[in-house]
C-alpha cells in the first residue's frame, strides 16, 4: 500500500488536534552566587529540605540550606556549568536513586549511575535516597547471626543480623580487611552486600572491586563509590543513597549487609559542605547537627518484625581515628549510636596479631542473642580464659617464678591468641571455627609449639573437608552435647596423630 | 545577592513613602528610568564611577530625573545611592519596584513566548488561561520564539508555565528512554 504525502499530512493534522498538551507549571529561582560546588538561588520560595533542584544542562542540586532570602544547593555534577543569573527549577521531588536486583553485580556512583561500563541499569524502582528510620513498632530484636567468617569476631563479637557493628581503629590497621572478609563469606547465603567507598582512593577501591570480583562476590553486591575525586555533595550523598539500595532488599524480607567505608570522611565532607553554606561551625568546626548526620542513617540499619517480611539490614560503618583516639568528636558519637564496636589496634597489627581486635575494648552488645548456640557453647571459656590471659602477661613480664597453674593459663592464652589470627581473604565456616576453639579450650593445643599452631589448625580443616562433612553439618545445628564433644574429642587426637 | 537584598530594602522604603496617587505615576518614571539605562549602556557606570567629581555625577543623574513626574523621590534616591557608591544597584532596585508596586495592585508581568504569531483570540484564551492559574490580572508582553516549535511558555519572575510542544517532546523522549531501559 501506497500512502499518499497529502494522506499522511491530514493524518498527522487530525493527530495534532486531537492532542492535548498538558501545561508544566514550575517554580523557579535565579542563581545569585555559584562556587565550590555549592549555589545559592534567590526565589523558589516553597521549596522544600532535600528537594531536588534542576538547573541548566541538566546539572541536578539538592536544596540543603533554606534561608530567608536565598536557597543554599549542593551541586551534583559539572557545577563549573552553571552561572550567575541562570534559572534555577524546583522538581518537587526528594533525590532518588534506583534500587532492586538490576543493581547487583554493579559498581555505581552516588546517584545509582553504573561507573562499569557494562551498559545502563534497568532498574525496576526508584526511591528517595532520605527516608525515615521505621518506627519501634515495625522491628523485633535481632535474632540470626550475620557470621563475618573471622573467628575472633563471630566468638567473641557476634554481629546479629539488623544490628549495627562499628568498625574502628586507627589506619592501616586492617578495618577495610573485616568489611571485605565479611562480604566474602556471604557467599552461598541469602545476605545480599553493599560496599559504599566515602572519600577514598580511587586505588584502593578498585582493588576490593578486583578480589570481589575473583571471588565471585560480585553477584550479591553492590559498590557505591564517592572517590576522593569527587565533590564533596556525591560523598555526602553516597552513604544514603547505599542504605536506600539496602533497604529495598530489607523490605522485601531478605537480608542485606551495607558497610560505610568511612564514616570519618563522611563527616569531613559533611563539614565541607556546611562550612561552605555558612551553618556555624563547633567542635572540631563540624556543623551543630553532624550527630543527626550518622545518627539518621544509621537508624536505618533494623531488623523488621515478622508481619513485614522479618527482612534486616545490617550496618558496619567504619571510623578511622587519630592515635586510637576514642574520644574525639565523631569516634564518641557514632560509638554512642552502634550496638557495639570493633576496636582494632596498630600496636596489635604490627605485633602480627591479625585481625588486630582489641578484645578488651571490644563488644557486642546485642549479637549474643542471635549467636549459634553451637559456638556459644565454646566461646563463654574462651572469652574467661583470654582475659586471664592478658591480666597475667603484664606480670609474667617480670620473669618471676611463676606456679604451674599460672604458667598452664599463660601456655593456653598464647594458644588461643594463636587461632584467633586469621589470613587475609580466607573466611571459616562457623563450624571449623566452633571446633577450633573446642580444641585449644580442651588443651589439645597446649603441647603444640605457638609457631606450629597454623599447622594444626590446616591439618584440622582439611580432615574435616575430607571425612567429616556430614558430621560438622549436625554439630553446627545445635548446642554440643556430651556425645558430640567426645566425637569431637577423638577427631582431634586423630588430627594431632597424624602430624 | 547582596545586591538584590539592597535592592530590596531600597525599593521598599520608598514604596512605604508613596501616595496613592504616585503609585500611578511611578510606574511610568520607572520605564523612563529603565529605557535610559538601556539605551545608554555607560550612563550608570559613569555615575557610579570615582574618576568624576560626586557633584558632576550627582548633576548628570538629576539630568535623568527631571524628565519624571515624581522628582523628589528620584531625587532624593540618586544623591543617597551616588553618595554611598551604590548606584550601581539601580536596575535591581528598578526590577523590585515594578515587582511590589504591580502584586500591590494584584497584577504580574507575565513574558510570553510564542513559536509564530498567534491571531488575537487565541492569544486572548491564553491569557484568559494565564489569569486562572496565575491568579492575578497579567500585564503580558508577547515574544516570537520559534524554538519552542508550538503552544506557549510564559515567565515570570518566579515560575514557568510551559504548554510548549517542545517541552511536550522533551517529556515524550524521556518516558520514551525509561520504557527503552
Ligand atoms: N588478617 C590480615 N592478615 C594479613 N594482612 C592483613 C590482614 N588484614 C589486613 N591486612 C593488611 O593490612 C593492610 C591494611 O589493611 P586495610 O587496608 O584493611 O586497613 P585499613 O584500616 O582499612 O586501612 P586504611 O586506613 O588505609 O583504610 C593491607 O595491606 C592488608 O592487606
Ligand atoms: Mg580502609
Amino acid at each position: 500500500m501506497k500512502i499518499q504525502p497529502d494522506e499522511i499530512s491530514s493524518i498527522l493534522r487530525d493527530k495534532i488536534k486531537e492532542l492535548q498538551l498538558d501545561i508544566d507549571i514550575t517554580e523557579t529561582g535565579k542563581v545569585v552566587q555559584v562556587g565550590d560546588g555549592i549555589a545559592r538561588v534567590y526565589g523558589m520560595d516553597n521549596v522544600m529540605a532535600g528537594e531536588m533542584i534542576q538547573f541548566p544542562s541538566d546539572i541536578m542540586g539538592m536544596a540543603l540550606n533554606l534561608e530567608e532570602d536565598n536557597v543554599g544547593c549542593i551541586i551534583f555534577g559539572e557545577a563549573e556549568k552553571i552561572k550567575e543569573g541562570d534559572i534555577a527549577k524546583r522538581t518537587k521531588k526528594i533525590l532518588q536513586v534506583p534500587v532492586g536486583e538490576a543493581m547487583l553485580g554493579r559498581v555505581v556512583n552516588a546517584l545509582g549511575e553504573p561507573l562499569d561500563g557494562k551498559g545502563v541499569i534497568k532498574a525496576e524502582k526508584y526511591t528517595p535516597v532520605e527516608r525515615k528510620a521505621l518506627g519501634v513498632i515495625e522491628r523485633q530484636p535481632v535474632k540470626e547471626p550475620l557470621q563475618t567468617g573471622l573467628k575472633a569476631i563471630d566468638s567473641m563479637i557476634p554481629i546479629g543480623r539488623g544490628q549495627r557493628e562499628l568498625i574502628i581503629g586507627d589506619r592501616q590497621t586492617g578495618k577495610t580487611a573485616i568489611a571485605v572478609d565479611t562480604i566474602l563469606n556471604q557467599k552461598n547465603t541469602d545476605v545480599i552486600c553493599i560496599y559504599v567507598a566515602i572519600g577514598q582512593k580511587k586505588s584502593s577501591v578498585a582493588k576490593i572491586v578486583n578480589i570481589l570480583e575473583a571471588n565471585g562476590a560480585m553477584e550479591y553486591s553492590i559498590i557505591v563509590i564517592a572517590s576522593a575525586a569527587e565533590s564533596a555533595s556525591l560523598q555526602y550523598l553516597s552513604p544514603y543513597s547505599g542504605c536506600a539500595m539496602g533497604e529495598y532488599f530489607r523490605d522485601k524480607g531478605m537480608h542485606a549487609l551495607i558497610i560505610y567505608d568511612d564514616l570519618s570522611k563522611h563527616a569531613v565532607s559533611y563539614r565541607e559542605l556546611s562550612l561552605l553554606l555558612r551553618r556555624p561551625p563547633g567542635r572540631e568546626a563540624y556543623p551543630g547537627d553532624v550527630f543527626y548526620l550518622h545518627s539518621r542513617l544509621l537508624e536505618r540499619a533494623s531488623k523488621l518484625n515478622d508481619e513485614l517480611g522479618g527482612g534486616s539490614l545490617t550496618a558496619l560503618p567504619i571510623i578511622e581515628t587519630q592515635a586510637d583516639d576514642l574520644t574525639a568528636y565523631i569516634p564518641t558519637n557514632v560509638i554512642s549510636i552502634t550496638d557495639g564496636q570493633i576496636f582494632l589496634n596498630s600496636r596489635l597489627f604490627h605485633s602480627g596479631i591479625r585481625p588486630a581486635i582489641n578484645a578488651g575494648l571490644s563488644v557486642s552488645r546485642v549479637g549474643g542473642s542471635a549467636q549459634l548456640k553451637a559456638m556459644k557453647s565454646v566461646t563463654g571459656q574462651l572469652r574467661v580464659a583470654l582475659a586471664q590471659y592478658a591480666e597475667l602477661e603484664a606480670f609474667s613480664k617480670f620473669g618471676s617464678d611463676l606456679d604451674k597453674a599460672t604458667q598452664a593459663q599463660l601456655t593456653r592464652g598464647k594458644r588461643l591468641t594463636e587461632i584467633l589470627k586469621q589470613a587475609q581473604y580466607s573466611p571459616l565456616s562457623a563450624a571449623k571455627q566452633t571446633f577450633i576453639i573446642f580444641m585449644a579450650n580442651e588443651g589439645y593445643l597446649d603441647e603444640v609449639e605457638t609457631e606450629d599452631v597454623g599447622k594444626v589448625e590446616e591439618e584440622l580443616y582439611s580432615t574435616l573437608d575430607s571425612e567429616y562433612k556430614e558430621f560438622m553439618d549436625n554439630m553446627i545445628k545445635d548446642k554440643l552435647n556430651d556425645e558430640t564433644k567426645d566425637a569431637m574429642r577423638k577427631i582431634c587426637e586423630k588430627v594431632l596423630k597424624k602430624l | 545577592m547582596k545586591n538584590i537584598l539592597a535592592a530590596q530594602r531600597y525599593s521598599h522604603a520608598i514604596i512605604y513613602e508613596l501616595t496613592a496617587k504616585e503609585i500611578n505615576s511611578i510606574l511610568a518614571d520607572i520605564e523612563i528610568m529603565s529605557s535610559t539605562i538601556k539605551n545608554e549602556s555607560e550612563f550608570v557606570n559613569t555615575v557610579n564611577s570615582y574618576l568624576y567629581p560626586i557633584d558632576k555625577r550627582i548633576e548628570l543623574a538629576l539630568e535623568v530625573s527631571k524628565r519624571m513626574t515624581n522628582k523628589k523621590i528620584w531625587n532624593n534616591l540618586f544623591n543617597i545611592l551616588i553618595k554611598k557608591h551604590r548606584f550601581n544597584i539601580i536596575p535591581a532596585i528598578l526590577i523590585d519596584l515594578e515587582n511590589e508596586i504591580l502584586a500591590s495592585k494584584n497584577q504580574v508581568k507575565v513574558e510570553l513566548s510564542v513559536a509564530h504569531q498567534l491571531p488575537d483570540n487565541l492569544l486572548d484564551s491564553i491569557s484568559i488561561e494565564l489569569k486562572k492559574i496565575l491568579e492575578k490580572d497579567i500585564i503580558l508582553k508577547t515574544k516570537i520564539d520559534p524554538e519552542i516549535l508550538g503552544g506557549f511558555v510564559a515567565t515570570t519572575d518566579s515560575l514557568i508555565i510551559d504548554g510548549s510542544i517542545k517541552n511536550h517532546l522533551i517529556k515524550l523522549l524521556k518516558m520514551k528512554s525509561k520504557n527503552r531501559k
